[in-house]
């Protein structure tokens, strides 16, 4: 295998990770429009997620940090 | 005939003054520039996939959290891996979410993003123990083998810098948020100096602080005019969208470093320069965007390339 690919291969995985990093579960219900940045969309499914499985504060805290992190190292536009 | 000269001399004069960045203090740097001296991790290699926090011991080896495979990685000082440790898991030494690292003398201070506490690991990067913490750690600094500081992610008490031992007992606490500052907006990185003060850089607002180790501040800067971060309602809460600061560090010679984020004039590249005091000495910009900035003792600054898939060490230089 073309070790080039190899790394060039996990870059679109990346942002799925950060999808699927805080925003596990069911999918979102699209309660408000998060204007379509990735974290945004992350986030908003993420608050959906912690409404359905009734997780608490300590699942909303989790939302916030993802969306922190995803904000300080992902977001293409930052 | 000195007349004319006098003449250029001063127009070069205005010149400079007019191309140098804003410069202002009794100890104003002139220009740096960064000459690259290490590379770690390459398209063409799986050094690295996508890392995400970096520290040196005080022998030079360099120890970096990558986010794709869930490891804990050293490199020598040639660049070369050392050893690694880690799998994706729950479980001692695991990771589902690596994200800060830092060291001390003899040991790693490692995060897992949703996990509250810190894990400890041995130069030889031996899984050691985990250090409790109350809630989620936005930031995290190693202040001694027996002794880390965090920034705590919580909404029932927002903005707190905690002290904690190696067993999670809190020793001290530094309340840094206003009151009613909104959601997010505590969200910090944060570095200390050899005398326990802490240097704030604000990721949403267009602060830089500087606290005594007793929790008082001693001075707050604007770097960015007072912009201000566009919001956005998400759910039922209204957050920023746009990153101010993304990054603090001290390179052990006097200056703050820091690392500007969405609405700097380069996003994630432009580096601000203070003095110990906050006046803004001069800015330069990253050879490509990066998430932190990291000086190890001899004052080389590492930071991100390629997206995470690889570190670059940098001597700075001051002209």
């Amino acid at each position: 295998m073309d070790r080039a690919m190899t790394n060039r291969a996990y870059q679109p995985v990346v942002f799925l990770l950060v999808f699927l990093s805080f925003a596990v579960g069911l999918p979102g219900f699209g309660t408000d429009d998060p204007s379509g940045g990735v974290c945004e969309r992350a986030l908003s499914d993420c608050f959906d997620d912690i409404m359905t499985q009734a997780t608490g504060p300590f699942g909303a805290v989790i939302c916030i940090v993802g969306y922190t992190f995803c904000k300080k190292y992902i977001d293409p536009s930052n | 005939m000195n007349g004319p000269r006098w003449m250029i001399w001063t127009a070069l004069l205005a010149v400079s003054l007019g191309a140098a960045p804003p410069v202002s203090g009794k100890d104003a740097v002139l220009r740096i520039t960064l000459k690259e001296v290490l590379s770690i991790g390459a398209l063409d290699d799986e050094a690295l996939f996508q890392w995400t926090g970096v520290a040196v011991d005080p022998d030079g080896f360099i120890y970096v959290l990558d986010a794709m495979d869930y490891t804990l990685k050293k490199f020598d000082l040639r660049g070369a891996l050392v050893k690694k440790t880690g799998r994706r898991g729950q479980g001692p030494g695991e990771f589902m979410l690596p994200r800060l690292l830092d060291a001390s003398p003899n040991f790693l201070f490692a995060t897992d993003q949703n996990v509250a506490g810190v894990y400890v690991f041995d130069r030889e990067l031996n899984f050691k123990k985990k250090i409790p913490c109350p809630t989620l750690i936005a930031h995290l600094k190693a202040l001694g083998d027996d002794q880390v500081a965090v920034a705590v992610m919580s909404f029932q008490e927002p903005g707190r810098i905690l002290v904690l031992n190696g067993e999670g007992k809190v020793l001290s606490e530094i309340a840094y948020l206003d009151k009613d500052a909104g959601v997010l907006m505590d969200s910090i990185s944060f570095i200390p100096d050899a005398e326990g003060r802490f240097y704030l850089a604000y990721l949403f607002q267009d602060r830089i602080e500087k606290w005594s180790p007793d929790g008082k501040r001693l001075w707050s800067r604007n770097l960015l005019g007072g912009k201000k971060a566009e919001t956005k309602k998400i759910s039922s809460f209204t957050l920023p969208g746009e990153t101010c600061f993304k990054d603090i560090a001290l390179d052990g010679r006097g200056h703050v470093f820091v690392l500007g984020g969405h609405l700097s004039k380069a996003p994630s590249r432009t580096v601000f320069v203070l003095n110990t005091e906050g006046e803004l000495l001069t800015t330069f910009t990253l050879p490509d965007t990066s998430h932190c900035l990291y000086f190890d003792r001899d004052h080389s600054l590492y930071a991100r390339a390629n997206d995470g898939i690889t570190l670059k060490k940098y001597r700075v230089l001051f002209e």
